[in-house]
């Protein structure tokens, strides 16, 4: 068999070209090799380590296959598993606003063998204010926030409003008469309401429109069914052609939207400041005791982690796939959740309000 | 509408790399046998066989995961028909008459059907994406809120035609299904009938509540049988016989039709799909039919219109996330993950760009009709012989693989549990003549019914009556529904009228 097929002329014969059988019948190997982690390696590192690991690790993550959650974890699951030497496995625990896995999380052996991959902000804080979730921020050990979305206001490209400044004016000009989407106990429903707030008009101002997920809102929003909606800025990158970002809630315009202007830079021109919550922080976690109880454990993996998040070829792959590589630590990770979870509180009456 | 050029790119692509023809065949396979296994979802197949995708080049690796769709979408009817037990909310309305069949000694004609009606629609819904991707992705965006309430009350209107001996008990059990449905987080954020359990949050797990009510009602009923079907004669697996279905779905092109139509167009919604397209094509088919008592007993054209309306809602879907790069369910949302491992962001750049990928994909599931029609022989014939198998063996054959697929989809006891309540549920529905078929039609359309009419009443500043006149779609959707509900009673009542006036008139 000839590897030199006829490569074919476009875009997707330069990125790709064609694969071979020789390549075909190589990939069931390769695949067998990277899952295994390459056993001579495998034996030398598991003698350097002495005790720990020494078996398998799981990583927990609280939503289904398929999402941001899910995604981080299983591009992290093998760069860890390189670095620790024993196979680490995703295991998807989805159900009630992340509560489900998370308590699964704490149900097992307090150890390195299970990690979590899961939402403290806004996720967990709907559990705990919210759906009596039995567990506290201090049960857990933040490793690091590694990836953090915005939320954005977007319109429909051919929508009723082409800015922010235009939305604003039509809500006070005309209260109750502009359609707003958001998904509901989410970051960009409490982002919606404190905006409201801030300009001190009441919750009726807009008609609110709560969703289930972010693909139907969006769905809605490129359909023209909604005048503006505030959704996660990097899902709604592929759909920029449809929606048009006018505003970000950050706190410098981001390139990626069109450089729209900052929710706060609009919002001054009115004499109004806002807080604001990120759209969703996605955290790698461990047990709070874990370090007391198992210091050994806790700085191999510690260490483990962080050399990840430092090479770059993994940030390279990642960033390929629009995958957040931030490392934030975790003194830092615990206080921007607790900065969001501030944000949260001051305008706790908005819990209760969908 | 058709770009020329990107035709000559994407002829040429498919032409030089076998790899995506090679991965077809297996993907189809993969995808049929998944989908008879209730409980495997083409999600699944898809999440498990994504890391291998990054190994194949974009087109090939695309091919491969709508190949296991495509081979899923037929899969999940072959338990649906043989058995009574649709794995997946896709062949509920499968089941309504291909189980029927089967146990009439059918089960071959209807295999064959459910055959070449999968296939057809799945052609033919590509084929009106190859002529109009743009059309169709743009006719989806066109549905507010109010118009899919519409749709899904269309559906839900099924309960009432689903009746066993008596209509009030299937509106009975319609009205369970649909209070069932509202366990959980309402989507107004309400918090309902969970008995704190936070299992409950997200509601009942569907699928494992309708294999319940399914596998569980029927095998009681069959306990006190030998065989699937009854008379040994009939008890054969038959290539001819098969064949005769085949050639029987292609007498119905109508049906066909307005499967794949209402496929193409519904099935790219998102949280939609095809749960709802085999239930509206199945309650079309049925109201427009001369007959509309004999659905449910076993007329092959249920088996048809729910079939055209599953298989074709794939096109729909792919037409939503390659044009407007939006997952129209976990399916597609996987596909999403595959390109953006391709560093492909699909949507409205997508299709301008890269339009001979999209050409090449709708061209080889153009094929993939075609050969999944021969491969899908092999592969009924070889289920087929479910019939065969005493049902003493067969019943507890089916409860464990059951309770594994419903362990699969919630990852713990909750699936199997469900599975057990809703058992006994169905058990004691069956029992009483409440009818099944019309619970699982309220549990799988109540939940998406409130969303919308909640959603409707938001968008609308709480029902003002000008939002409603400025919506032409829905205002024909719902003529279209009284129209359904109402008009073959009006007629009689006015002909009942009309004919002593005109008696009355020839008399001198």
């Amino acid at each position: 068999m000839t590897r030199a097929a006829p490569a074919a002329p476009g875009k997707v014969a330069s990125n790709s070209d064609a694969v071979s059988l020789k390549t075909l019948r190589r990939r069931p190997f390769l695949t067998m090799l990277a899952g295994a982690g390459s056993a001579a390696g495998l034996a030398a590192r598991r003698a350097r380590a002495a005790s720990w690991p020494n078996e398998p690790i799981t990583l927990v993550v609280t939503t289904k296959a398929g999402g941001g959650f899910d995604h981080m974890a299983r591009n992290l699951a093998p760069a860890l598993s390189h670095e620790l030497g024993v196979p680490v496995n995703v295991l998807d625990k989805p159900g009630g606003a992340m509560l489900l896995g998370t308590e699964y999380f704490l149900s097992q052996p307090h150890n390195g063998n299970t990690l979590l991959v899961s939402g403290p902000s806004p996720y967990w804080y709907f559990d705990i204010n919210k759906f009596h979730a039995n567990f506290r921020l201090k049960d857990f050990d933040i490793l690091n926030v590694q990836w953090t979305d915005k939320s954005a206001v977007f319109v429909p490209k051919h929508g009723r409003f082409q800015s922010f400044h235009a939305i604003i004016d039509a809500i006070k000009a005309h209260p109750g008469k502009v359609s707003c989407g958001v998904v509901r106990d989410s970051g960009e429903f409490f982002n919606s309401g404190i905006l409201i707030e801030s300009l001190r008009l009441p919750r009726s101002a807009i008609r609110l429109v709560t969703y289930e997920a972010s693909a139907p809102l969006r769905t809605a929003l490129a359909g023209n069914q909604l005048d503006y909606a505030i959704i996660s800025a990097e899902a709604s990158l592929g759909m920029l052609g449809l929606i048009t970002p006018v505003a970000v809630f950050d706190n410098v315009p981001m390139p990626a939207l069109h450089n729209a202007p900052t929710v706060s830079s609009v919002l001054k021109t009115y004499g109004v400041t806002v807080d604001f919550v990120p759209s969703s922080m996605r955290a790698l976690v461990t047990y709070a005791d874990l370090k007391a109880k198992h210091p050994d454990q806790y700085a191999r993996l510690h260490d483990a982690y962080r050399k990840v998040l430092h090479d770059p070829a993994f940030i390279a792959t990642a960033k390929k796939q629009g995958i957040g590589t931030d490392w934030l630590g975790e003194a830092k990770s615990l206080a921007e959740i607790e900065a969001a979870y501030a944000v949260f509180n001051r305008h706790k009456s908005l819990l209760m309000a969908q | 509408m058709i770009d020329a050029h990107a035709l000559v790119g994407a002829l040429r692509l498919l032409g030089s790399s076998y790899t995506a023809w090679l991965l077809t065949i297996p993907g189809l396979a993969l995808g049929m046998l998944g989908g008879a296994i209730p409980g495997v979802s083409s999600a699944l197949i898809l999440a498990i066989v994504l890391p291998a995708t990054l190994w194949m080049n974009l087109l090939s690796s695309l091919i491969f995961m709508t190949a296991i769709y495509t081979g899923s979408a037929f899969g999940v009817a072959i338990p649906a028909i043989l058995m009574g037990v649709p794995g997946s909310p896709a062949a509920v309305a499968t089941s309504f008459d291909g189980y029927p069949m089967t146990q009439r000694g059918e089960h071959n004609i209807a295999l064959g059907l459910a055959l070449a009606a999968s296939t057809l629609g799945h052609m033919g819904a590509y084929l009106i994406l190859f002529f109009g991707i743009g059309v169709i992705s743009h006719a989806v965006l066109r549905l507010g809120p109010l118009e899919m309430l519409l749709l899904m009350l269309w559906g839900l209107t099924l309960i009432a035609a689903l009746r066993g001996r008596y209509v009030s008990r299937s509106l009975v059990s319609g009205l369970i299904g649909i209070l069932i449905a509202t366990i959980g987080l309402s989507p107004r954020d309400v918090i309902r009938g969970t008995f704190n359990l936070p299992q409950l949050l997200d509601g009942v797990p569907v699928v494992p509540a309708m294999i319940g009510l399914f596998a569980a009602s029927e095998l009681f009923n069959l306990a006190g049988t030998s065989y699937l079907v009854e008379r040994s004669d009939l008890r054969t697996v038959n290539v001819r016989e098969m064949a005769k279905g085949i050639r029987m779905a292609l007498r119905h092109p109508v049906v066909i039709l307005r499967g794949l139509v209402i496929g193409a167009t519904v099935g790219g919604l998102p949280g939609v799909g095809a749960a709802v397209c085999n239930l509206v094509s199945y309650a079309e088919t049925r109201r427009g039919d001369r007959h509309p008592e004999s659905f449910g007993k076993g007329n092959p054209k249920g088996v048809i219109a729910a079939e055209a309306g599953n298989a074709s809602s794939e096109a729909g879907s792919m037409a939503t996330l390659l044009a407007l790069g939006i997952p129209g369910g976990a399916s597609s949302a996987v596909m999403l993950a595959a390109l953006s491992l391709h560093n492909v962001t699909s949507g409205p750049q997508f299709l301008d760009s890269s339009k001979d990928i999209v050409y090449a994909i709708i061209l080889n599931n153009l094929a993939q009709g075609a050969i999944m029609l021969v491969l899908g022989i092999g592969l009924i014939g070889l289920m087929a012989n479910v019939i065969r198998i005493p049902v003493r063996i067969l019943i507890p054959l089916i409860l464990v693989l059951a309770t594994f697929g419903s362990y699969g989809l919630s990852g713990d006891m909750a699936g199997p549990l469900t599975m057990v309540v809703f058992g006994f549920l169905g058990w004691f529905m069956q029992r009483h003549e409440y009818s099944v078929p019309a619970c699982v039609v309220g549990l799988i359309l109540g939940g998406k019914v409130e969303v919308n009419l909640l959603q409707t009443y938001q968008i609308s500043g709480g029902g003002q009556l000008g939002y409603f006149a400025g919506r032409p779609i829905a205002l024909v959707l719902l003529v279209l529904l009284l129209t359904s509900l109402f008009g073959k009673p009006l007629m009689r009542w006015r002909r009942r009228r009309l004919a002593p006036a005109a008696t009355a008139a020839t008399t001198p």
